[in-house]
């Protein structure tokens, strides 16, 4: 049942679809009057697009892609959520401290460790400009009183052993609300991380279980070990992919 | 909608993509999700009628969206975005379709009670689907799916996506001609089928 082919398949689907210009429009129904064949196929075609069109989707589920955090939502979250101490005493270069660490922090596990070397030139950078003016001028009070007595190496050590301890005052202080500022990140994200980490483990053990099915649904001959190395390389993509994920 | 208006819209879309993948490649994750709703409807509904089934088109769907975010560096802008997502997500059909290893079967086939074999396994539609669908529409589908893929996708990227054939034909890295065959041999089997389909109830 095989029509004869005249060469005007492309021309027909051009016309079919309005894809045609107009020379080639005039041209082709020109071409239907004479050509039998070409009218039926034509009519046929038409009756499929309109059978096709009956499959309309009505809804779309919405789909949910998890994109990884990056470094710019990072350090807008560590910004919301920093004290306004913080906010209002460090200056261009305690900003650029924060930027260092919440950069080296983004995408992974959010951690302000106490004796972490981050944590260390963040406290120190911010906290240090702080300190040499106000024990200068509140240890300034005490030495007045009895200016004449005591000499200036008294004095300067006097002032030393304030500065140091309105230092040591201040890390402490700082380290408590790092401390804070650590625990409320986290518990921010503890339960997101907690569903994502059971979702991922129930999705490996969905894959996996796909993986032995289609074997034994193959009944391929393969070796144990053949099916172990394979289900063990789509483990790890799997992990690598959550992997990702978890970083949000 | 005129043709000029069509155009001008297509063209500040196409713009605003633009805008929203820079945005995405310098780090505001937020706008990639931007994207991903404007795109959602066309990609599932082709991932929908290239493999037939909600679940395995919502799967396709993710990948696809999660390959191009993966990718996004790669996209260069001498294409539409539109198009660069269409080909990522026909891709992921097509591996969804290989690995699920869709069995075709040929017209005259016969079972071994002589009765003609239908042409997809009722199987393959969930039942909630099916009770979503009138009969005319049911027939469409499985004779869609029976289809071989190469013919369906250039079925459902002109039919559906109302795409023009030098689109299919960019998206497909093919000749027109060869869209442009492959559509009209798609479209004569779908008769063929239809008929059938009809013919057996």
């Amino acid at each position: 049942m095989r029509e004869k082919d005249c060469g005007k398949k492309e021309l027909l689907l051009s016309y079919l679809y309005d894809e045609a210009n107009q020379h080639e429009r005039a041209d082709f129904a020109a071409h239907l009057s004479s050509c039998s064949s070409c009218d039926r196929e034509l009519q046929a075609f038409q009756g499929v697009r309109q059978e096709l069109s009956t499959w309309q989707i009505p809804f779309v589920p919405h789909i949910e892609v998890i994109t990884p955090r990056s470094a710019i939502d990072t350090l807008r979250e560590f910004f919301r959520l920093l004290p306004g101490w913080f906010k209002v005493t460090s200056g261009l270069a305690a900003a650029a401290a924060a930027a260092l660490v919440v950069f080296a922090i983004s995408g992974a596990q959010i951690k302000f460790g106490q004796d972490g070397f981050t944590a260390q030139v963040g406290v120190k950078e911010i906290v240090q400009p702080q300190i040499v003016k106000e024990p200068t001028t509140s240890t300034s009070v005490t030495p007045s009183l009895t200016a004449n007595t005591i000499s200036r190496a008294e004095a300067e050590k006097m002032i030393q052993v304030a500065v140091a301890q309105a230092q040591a005052q201040t890390q402490a202080q700082a380290r408590t609300q790092f401390a804070t500022l650590e625990a409320k990140l986290n518990s921010a994200h503890q339960a997101e991380l907690t569903a994502e980490l059971a979702n991922a483990t129930r999705r490996l053990q969905q894959q996996q279980q796909k993986n032995l099915n289609a074997v034994l649904a193959e009944g391929r001959r393969g070796t144990l070990t053949e099916w172990l190395f394979a289900s063990a390389d789509t483990g790890t993509e799997n992990q690598e992919q959550k992997g990702n994920e978890n970083n949000n | 909608m005129t043709e000029s208006v069509r155009q001008g819209l297509e063209t500040e879309y196409e713009s605003s993509d633009n805008r929203l993948i820079a945005r995405t490649l310098a780090g505001e994750t937020e706008a990639f999700s931007v994207l991903v709703k404007r795109w959602e409807r066309p990609i599932y509904s082709l991932a929908l009628r290239m493999l037939g089934k909600d679940e395995d088109a919502r799967d396709a769907c993710q990948e696809a969206f999660i390959a191009a975010f993966r990718n996004l560096s790669k996209f260069r802008g001498d294409a539409k975005f539109s198009s660069w997502m269409y080909r990522i997500a026909l891709n992921a059909c097509h591996t969804r379709l290989r690995n699920a290893g869709i069995v075709k079967y040929s017209l005259d086939e016969t079972d071994e009670n002589g009765r003609q074999k239908d042409i997809v396994d009722k199987g393959a539609i969930s039942l909630s689907d099916q009770l979503q669908l009138d009969e005319r529409t049911q027939f469409v589908r499985r004779a869609l799916q029976a289809l071989p893929p190469e013919m369906r996708q250039v079925i459902v990227m002109k039919e559906y996506e109302e795409m023009t054939f030098i689109e299919i034909a960019e998206i497909l890295h093919l000749p027109i001609s060869t869209v442009k065959s492959r559509l009209y041999t798609g479209l004569q089997q779908m008769r063929l089928r239809l008929e059938h389909l009809r013919g057996a109830m």
